[in-house]
């Protein structure tokens, strides 16, 4: 094949290049790459650490299968964090698919470690984002009253009724608020829950939303981010704990390279073509 | 029937891991090319996410604080949000439509209420955090001073592309301007560079799941079945018959051209 025919490469053998480079850290993870750890990652493993005995967490869901491979390593590395500091949760899914994923998700994580719903964590039932204004509304009234805003969990049972919610009933009874989603959803948290009532918030977007999350974290509306999948291997770095997104943070790297090799090629051939097209 | 939910009952893991597995490639065979497998599988997907969203929305939303307290806990005066709500629909009514406004109005009304709460706590709190020092003082080191002045930078330079009051031929501003868009230009190369970095993740959890999770429990035939099907595929892209390229089109000889066209006038 001629150098200006790089340009034409067939997108599918790209595909199976893409596949092959994947692959191959994922069969047999033997890739060792140092991760540095930044301080959007350490802030909120601190902010974690800091909550005082007798405060819950919020776990504010908005992920679904779309975005599972980023959304789920950051949702439980921050859930396993929590029980091993013994500190209750309570998880609102706002994704009619994600609801049942975040769910399995935190029911794995419980059971491995002896931990008990009701006691230890709680789900609320499936909050329907796609009504207009009502994810701002939540955000507005739960802070003010948590058991009237969502009334009952997951199985329909009064929120009284629960031991974990016994006592738990405003803002102040919140040690931190983590907002695991794809979407710009922090923004409502920020501003009726971080900024009137001084909860910390911590943000675990994808990839797509990190751009944006640096303007709040440097405006100190957050305590800190973890920043797609690479936010949730750094985390599970300071867990210790080997998981999915480690893993996958060396498959990561080597499809970075090959898309980075992909510009440059395609580059130099295009460059080739258009001096050979001046000598025509 | 029964025998179906049995099955699935009795092997629940292995059917779960080959449902995900069959829908993750049927997905993926777009990448290929358009195929009816890739159209089948999305409008499973579709199917199944509003099944889902209309039995959530019913069972954990409607029935038990709406419908529940409405006819067990006798508190009738919930009743009175079904017309409230039924009210958006009298959009579709040329006749009727002005009911569908007075309901829009109220929600265009809470919302623009919520709208300026939102917009106050979060651009106030980083319109004060952007005032930096950026002189090394007690408690900020050059390091620090350094970081705020490159800010500083970028925040006014940025600010001045899109100051449209003062006119952009003067050379300090349309230099200032210019400055700002490169500055821009490589905010988008790094937000593009993070969409890129999420799609591969996104891609890496499915890969993740077909090797680790579908891959330990496929009996060896079928990766062997799958490898002779690979090559097979793999020799029919590259032996085939290639189209001729627009260069190559041209230079059809004239009187191959006229009977082309011949023909087609004769269709």
């Amino acid at each position: 094949m001629r150098l200006t025919n790089i340009q034409k490469i067939d997108r599918r053998i790209i595909y199976l290049l893409l596949v092959v480079v994947v692959a191959v850290p994922i069969i047999w993870d033997f890739l060792r790459q140092p991760l540095e750890m930044s301080r959007d990652v350490t802030g909120v493993y601190d902010a974690v650490e800091r909550i005082p005995k007798g405060k819950i967490a919020i776990i504010s869901a908005y992920w679904s299968a779309g975005t599972l491979a980023e959304n789920r390593p950051q949702t439980e590395a921050i859930m396993e964090h929590l029980f091993r500091k013994d500190v209750p949760f309570a998880i609102i899914p706002w994704d009619q698919l994600g609801t049942t994923l975040v769910y399995n998700s935190a029911d794995k994580i419980a059971k491995e470690m002896g931990k008990e719903y009701g006691k230890d964590w709680i789900s609320f039932g499936y909050q329907p984002i796609v009504i207009v204004g009502y994810f701002e509304q939540v955000a507005q009234a739960m802070p003010l009253d948590m058991h009237g805003t969502f009334k009952t969990d997951k199985f329909d049972t009064p929120l009284s009724k629960i031991p974990m919610m016994r006592g738990i009933r405003t803002a102040r009874d919140i040690g931190l608020l983590v907002d695991v989603t794809p979407s710009g959803t922090v923004q409502a948290w920020i501003s009726f829950l971080g900024q009137p009532y001084k909860v910390p918030i911590a943000y675990a977007p994808t990839g797509v939303m990190v751009a944006e999350g640096y303007n709040y974290l440097d405006a100190k509306q957050i305590v800190g981010m973890l920043p797609g999948l690479i936010g949730a291997a750094k985390y599970e770095m300071l867990l210790e704990e080997r998981g999915f997104a480690l893993r996958a943070a060396n498959a990561l790297s080597t499809s970075h390279v090959l898309i980075i090799a992909l510009i440059v090629l395609g580059n130099v051939g295009y460059f080739l073509s258009r001096r050979q097209r001046q000598r025509m | 029937m029964e025998a179906i939910a049995s099955f699935i009952a009795r092997h629940e893991t292995a059917v779960t891991l080959w449902a995900g597995a069959i829908a993750t490639l049927a997905i993926y065979s777009l990448l290929y090319k358009e195929n009816p497998v890739y159209r089948l599988a999305e409008h499973i997907f579709i199917g199944l996410a509003t099944g889902q969203l209309v039995y959530l929305t019913w069972a954990e939303v409607l029935k038990p604080r709406w419908w529940d307290v409405m006819v067990e806990k006798g508190q009738w005066w919930w009743a009175f949000a079904l017309p409230v709500g039924l009210m958006f629909y009298f959009i579709y009514s040329k006749r009727s439509a002005w009911i569908s406004r007075l309901i829009f109005g109220a929600l265009m009304g809470l919302l623009s209420g919520m709208a300026f709460q939102l917009f106050a706590n979060t651009y106030i709190p980083m319109v004060r955090g952007s005032f930096k020092p950026v002189i090394p003082a007690p408690g900020v080191g050059i390091a620090t001073a350094a970081n705020n002045l490159i800010f500083a930078a970028v925040l006014i330079t940025v600010m001045a592309y899109f100051f449209f009051s003062v006119d952009h031929k003067a050379p300090a501003m349309r230099r200032t301007a210019a400055l700002g868009r490169w500055f821009l230009m490589f905010a988008f190369g790094a937000m593009f560079g993070a969409t890129v970095m999420a799609r591969m993740a996104l891609f890496i959890g499915r890969l993740d799941f077909m090797l680790r999770d579908w891959g330990p429990i496929v009996p060896g035939w079928f990766w062997v079945a799958a490898a002779a099907i690979g090559a097979v595929a793999l020799i029919y892209v590259f032996k085939r018959p290639k189209p001729p390229t627009r260069e190559e089109g041209a230079r059809v000889p004239e009187a191959v051209q006229s009977e082309a066209v011949g023909e087609g006038d004769q269709k």
